[in-house]
């Protein structure tokens, strides 16, 4: 592992607001992390990869078979039912990782396959024209920034509970 | 996201990504406004490489601060008030 990023999940997960099998204790969450591939068929030793959220090895019901795999009722997720990244080494499921671009640095890397991964997710599904404003709104101040910041073709508004509202 | 559903113009879309329980929405909200509510998730990898592509194309640059992983606890407190800027990386 070379870096792992904390977010609110994270205290959702230790303080046990979200059941699995692993809340008991930070050390084992960790939402989006990043290391070097291990000897796996889909992957070369020393490839640069990351891995989000759910991690999805189950491949048998419908949502996977029509290659939804993030409507598999059976998905996995670090913190939950897999230990995380926030340690020195962590198990993935290969075709659980996606490859780093070279030129960026782990540390670059490990929100975008958290917040910049889920927040572009929402922008895009919601579609917006190139005329179109969107608004974020957010108890966390991380994610509506990492949204301006992935966002600058679609005008955008950012707001935040956090006490410090600065960009 | 109640309070914000009244501030959405006629025809928008509100992209809901947080990890809420419950909101209350007012059908006659949504109904005279045509508002649409979207769930969206972490939707598929085409989404997570372009903003990768964002990261390294230099559009973006995530804004992060650092702990050795020693300090975990340190940099779980910061999330827990609030005070990270704006992300709390682990490196190892």
């Amino acid at each position: 592992m070379h870096a792992s990023g904390i977010c609110y999940t994270d205290v959702h997960e230790t303080l046990g607001h979200i059941p699995g099998e692993f809340p008991e204790s930070s050390s084992r969450t960790g939402r989006r992390d990043c290391g070097n591939a291990p000897d796996v068929s889909s992957r070369k030793v020393g490839d640069r990869v990351g891995t989000a959220w759910s991690k999805l090895p189950v491949g048998a019901a419908n949502g996977c078979q029509r290659g939804r795999r993030n409507f598999c009722p059976y998905q996995k997720s670090t913190g939950l039912n897999l230990q995380g990244g926030h340690a020195e080494y962590m198990l993935m499921y290969a075709d659980s990782t996606f490859l780093i671009p070279d030129n960026v640095p782990y540390e670059q890397a490990a929100p975008i396959f958290c917040a910049g991964y889920t927040v572009w997710s929402g922008l895009r599904w919601a579609a917006p024209k190139p005329h179109e404003r969107s608004l974020c709104t957010a108890s966390a101040a991380s994610s509506p920034r990492c949204a301006i910041r992935e966002s600058r073709r679609i005008d955008t508004i950012a707001i935040s509970h956090s006490p410090d509202k600065d960009k | 996201m109640t309070d914000s559903i009244q501030g959405l113009r006629p025809t928008a879309a509100s992209s809901s990504w947080a990890l809420m329980r419950t909101a209350a929405v007012s059908p006659m909200d949504l109904l005279m406004k045509r508002i649409r509510i979207i769930g969206s998730q972490q939707n598929g990898p085409e989404y997570l490489y372009e903003a990768l592509d964002f990261v390294a194309k230099g559009k973006v640059k995530t804004i992060v601060e650092t702990y050795p992983l020693a300090e975990a606890s340190k940099a779980y407190q910061r999330v827990v008030d609030g005070k990270a800027r704006f992300r709390a990386i682990l490196t190892m």
